[in-house]
């Protein structure tokens, strides 16, 4: 049986250390570093993940991408729920890539991603109603961590063990002269150069130096320092995690309101409250996902379920003395989960329903998002809409995508909904549907192909490839008129719809 | 004559003075002179005489001392839990003619010193091996040659294997690229002189000569420099590496009805059988077998999996045994025939090496043991099983504390693996004899040892065993000599 062993050799090339550098700096990430820290991925609600160490249209035309483990958690069923969608940290402990999960049966879960294992699970007391569809009662909302308002590129993997030392090598000293250390990472790759003794001189023996894996000096006590706190330990997951960075960096906190309306900070490592539980909302509300911006945690509320009006809710995140503000739709309910603009202004479609003065319904609002006081809506008549608002970039303008029972997908600017007639869109498209269906009442998905750089002047990017100058010749011929359209409007950019039904 | 340099941090000059202890024992009796006792790693003491199954329950501690054993610091560099500085490879000896024996160890400098065991002179003047201050493992001396491994990269050093010839005096070393080599055994020398060890986290990848979370083979050349002449690594290597799931553990090599076997282990907690004329097959990744999991559901890089040292014998029917300490909860899936209990804090496996169709070997589980507080190394003596719960908290991130908890509200997850908490909430250690053949414990220290261990070994000779503890305790139980009867 022949068997390849690739020989090392010593080397002691001037490249090796740079490869070794850039070996070791590579060598920084460890696992997928990729978050899902709110439901639809980010606070534009985009379902989108800009990078994916493992996921590509490559890797996924390739075998591999199979099931790899599926677990069963005790969570029973109410009104056709078991499990809301989870949000995921990616590493609890330093290493372990979690999900935590919210049960409509008053519980979360937390998850190992790799193994499918119970992390742990909290379930949270009091008996629940029985409920009905309209009012399920429970946890209705999946849990959120503290979200970014620009969207983040997945940084270096947490753990930056990244012990790699290029390529393997041997060295043998002369007779009392103590082993010979090559540079880090021995030779460089290639061919490995036979084996020899290196000349003396070019092996001497090192002087001590200081350890190499010396701990960063923002840990200067290992104990646990008794009443040590700051006064605002959650305003941020950054915040909460002081200052240590890389494996000195606590896990953080997720988010939950419970089945009797309090708000929760949960240690992800073992689902305990870290905060003094408050109450938020009202228990049994119907309550939408969760997402935690700035010093603040929203949600809305419909159906007026628990006694709860339908509008917008948030409370503030930082101190033991919780504030809790509303906006009321006097009007229709709002529709799933509230975005955000980059800017930081609150989006929520709210959906038909009959209008007390001063209400809003089948209407896109904008929200301040300290006070929830409107700044901004549009609405037009004949237009029902019935999902949530997505929010997506372009040249520099946040752009709301919604969509409407006849199947069509509006397009209005963030800084501007509807315009100065507050009725106008940027763009409407042609029904996908044909009228004959609609789309589901859940967030449409986006995506922007930023990979490929514009060929024409402000041209949008993605309706181009490299070698086509021409705009629209990236386009498949499905979205092709949806870019003329955008291209014509100015600088919005193609995107893809999910959630169809029909 | 027992070597008894039981603690790796202990000044040269006193781990010398406690070798010499016992040389009173008659001659005829067992030497333990290398960590696990032999190259191979096995922890198997084939000649222990005074141990039986039948006598260890009357195992007394027959005397306990403590030794001031701070480490003085001699120059301005940083020590800390990971790189701490000291003498930290556990010495080996060799009996040069009968009734003589030399020590051999690695001082703080890096300098290998020869020592006589019967009255502490240098036999030979301390020599340059390694740079200063590095982290070497348990030295394993085979015909003339001096074998260490280094981790952590401590005082600079490269995480490598390393020989010293003691003819030539001339050191060489195979780098892997790996991560940490901190198998705690050191490494493991086959018959056929290959040193095999195992590599911490770093990205497993052949064809970039990076041969992370693997097992090496070396041999020395006819220039006696160190030669990769094998690898393994599992099909997950580069997952392990995600997770931090090191090969930490000392590989086993031994030989049973004609074949050439090497088993390794890591915090993943599993086994792997491997062949040693061909390590990991055509591919290097495939074993003779892979066991489920032992331990370590969680995948946790802490306080879970195998850390200790395995050990590999075979009793009066040859029938092979492997013996596998682990820490934390054994794993939900694994069953043995045998079990006294599911040990929550860590406990000992036995397995039986068994061709279960012609060319087909197996490693099946024989036996499980009780719960023990973070089982470590594993003697084999006369068919008793040794092993110990070292007490230690092996934690090394830090737990979440709730708003009206003591201490909180705290958000854990962080890294902290350093002394001042460990030392707080470390228990203590407990010594255990159990039945080889079906893991019955026949023994144990109880309370009397106050103080935990960290990494301390374990030695077995002559009906005593050796633990040392955290306070610079040294036990020793035996059988007292009225009982030897």
């Amino acid at each position: 049986m022949r068997r390849r062993i690739v020989h090392s050799h010593t080397r002691f090339a001037a490249l090796a250390a740079t490869i070794a550098a850039v070996v070791i700096v590579g060598g920084q990430s460890r696992g997928n570093p990729t978050e899902w820290p709110t439901a639809y991925a980010d606070a534009q609600r985009t379902s989108s993940i800009r990078n994916d160490v493992s996921i590509s249209i490559e890797t996924m035309s390739a075998p591999g991408f199979e099931l790899q483990w599926k677990t069963t958690l005790e969570s029973p069923v109410r009104h056709g729920v078991s499990l809301g969608p989870g949000v995921i940290t990616s590493g609890v402990n330093i290493f372990t890539p979690l999900s935590t999960i919210a049960a409509p049966s008053n519980q979360v879960f937390a998850i190992d991603n790799d193994t499918g294992n119970l992390f742990w699970t909290r379930g949270f007391a009091g008996a629940l109603a029985a409920g009905t569809a309209e009012c399920p009662g429970g946890i209705s909302g999946s849990l959120t961590r503290m979200v970014s308002l620009t969207p983040q590129d997945p940084g270096p993997g947490r753990g930056g063990g990244g012990r790699g030392r290029g390529s393997y090598s041997s060295a043998v000293g002369e007779p009392g002269a103590g082993v010979p250390i090559p540079a880090r990472g021995g030779g460089g790759r290639g061919v490995p150069a036979p084996a020899t003794t290196p000349p003396a001189a070019a092996a001497p023996l090192p002087a001590p130096a200081p350890p190499a894996a010396a701990p960063p000096s923002p840990v200067t006590s290992s104990t646990i320092p008794p009443g040590q706190w700051r006064t605002s330990p959650f305003p941020t997951n950054a915040a909460a995690q002081g200052s240590w960075t890389g494996l000195f960096r606590p896990s953080g906190v997720v988010y939950a309101v419970s089945a009797d309306g309090m708000f929760r900070t949960l240690g992800v490592v073992s689902g305990k409250d870290l905060q003094r539980p408050a109450q938020f909302l009202p228990a049994g509300a119907r309550f939408s996902d969760l997402i935690a911006v700035g010093d603040l945690l929203y949600t809305s509320t419909s159906q007026g379920c628990g006694g709860a009006a339908d509008g917008v809710w948030a409370i503030n995140i930082p101190g033991d003395t919780k504030s809790v503000i509303s906006w009321k739709t006097n009007g229709g309910r709002p529709l799933g989960s509230v975005a955000f603009t980059t800017s930081g202004m609150l989006i929520v479609a709210v959906g038909p329903g009959t209008v007390t003065p001063g209400g809003y319904a089948n209407a896109v609002v904008a929200l301040d998002p300290k006070t929830l006081a409107v700044k901004d809506w549009y609405t037009q008549p004949g237009v029902e809409i019935v999902a949530p608002p997505v929010i997506f970039q372009e040249a520099g303008k946040d752009i709301v995508a919604i969509t409407t029972k006849d199947g069509r997908i509006l397009l209005l600017d963030a800084d501007s909904l509807g315009g100065a007639s507050h009725a106008m869109p940027l763009f409407a498209s042609a029904s996908l549907t044909g009228g004959a269906a609609t789309f589901a009442a859940q967030s449409p998905a986006m995506w922007q192909q930023r990979a490929v750089p514009s060929g024409a002047a402000g041209a949008p990017a993605a309706c181009q490839r490299r070698k086509h100058s021409r705009p629209h010749a990236g386009c498949s011929s499905r979205s092709r008129a949806h870019c003329r359209r955008a291209w014509e409007l100015g600088e919005t950019a193609p995107f893809r719809v999910g959630h169809y039904s029909g | 004559m027992p070597v008894v340099c039981w603690c790796v941090l202990v000044p040269l000059r006193q781990c010398v003075a406690l070798a010499v202890i016992g040389s009173w024992i008659p001659l005829m009796a067992s030497d333990y002179l290398t960590e696990g006792n032999d190259p191979g790693r096995t922890g198997w003491m084939k000649d222990e005489k005074v141990f039986t199954p039948a006598n260890v329950k009357d195992i007394k501690l027959l005397w306990k001392k403590r030794y001031e054993s701070t480490f003085a610091h001699s120059d301005r560099t940083v020590y800390h839990t990971l790189c701490l500085g000291g003498q930290t490879a556990v010495p080996a000896m060799e009996q040069v003619s009968p009734g003589e024996y030399t020590i051999y160890a690695i001082g703080w400098d890096g300098r290998l010193h020869q020592i006589n065991a019967a009255d502490g002179s240098d036999v030979a003047p301390p020599d340059k091996f390694l740079p200063p201050n590095g982290k070497p493992y348990a030295l394993n001396v085979v015909k003339g040659v001096v074998y260490t491994a280094t981790a952590q990269g401590c005082g600079g050093i490269p995480n490598a294997l390393y020989s010293y010839h003691l003819a030539t005096r001339r050191a060489s070393t195979f780098l892997p690229a790996g991560g940490g080599m901190w198998g705690r055994r050191g490494a493991a020398i086959s018959p056929e002189g290959v040193v095999y060890m195992v590599t911490g986290d770093a990205m497993f990848s052949p064809q970039a000569m990076s041969l992370g979370n693997a097992i090496v083979g070396a041999r020395l050349d006819d220039n006696q420099q160190l030669q990769l002449v094998d690898y393994f690594a599992p099909r997950n290597a580069n997952w392990m590496r995600a997770r931090d799931l090191d090969m930490n553990v000392t590989p086993m090599a031994f030989d049973y009805r004609g074949r050439k076997f090497l088993v390794g282990t890591s915090k993943e907690c599993r086994l792997w059988l491997l062949d040693r004329d061909a390590l990991g097959g055509e591919d290097h990744r495939t074993t003779l077998h892979t066991t489920p999991l032992l331990c370590n559901d969680d995948q946790a890089f802490d306080a879970k999996g195998v850390w200790g040292a395995m050990a590999a014998w075979q009793d009066s029917r040859g029938v092979q045994w492997v013996l596998v300490p682990f820490w934390g909860p054994v794993s939900r899936s694994f069953r043995a025939p045998i079990e006294y209990g599911r040990p929550k804090m860590g406990g000992v496996a036995a397995y039986k090496l068994e061709e279960t169709t012609p060319g087909q070997w197996r490693l099946n589980p024989a036996w499980l043991s009780r719960d023990m507080d973070m089982a470590e190394e594993v003697v084999v003596a006369n068919g008793v099983v040794f092993a110990y719960g070292s007490g230690e908290d092996t934690t090394q991130t830090l737990p979440d504390i709730a708003w009206n908890e003591p201490g909180g509200p705290w958000v854990g997850g962080g890294l902290n693996p350093y002394s001042e908490r460990r030392i707080l909430s470390s228990r203590h250690a407990t010594l255990y004899a159990l039945d080889g053949q079906t893991g019955k414990e026949l023994w144990s220290s109880g309370n009397q040892i106050t103080s935990w261990n960290h990494w301390s070994g374990l030695t077995v000779a002559n009906g005593r065993a050796y633990l040392g503890t955290f306070d610079g305790t040294l036990y020793s139980f035996g059988i007292p000599a009225g009982a030897r009867q």
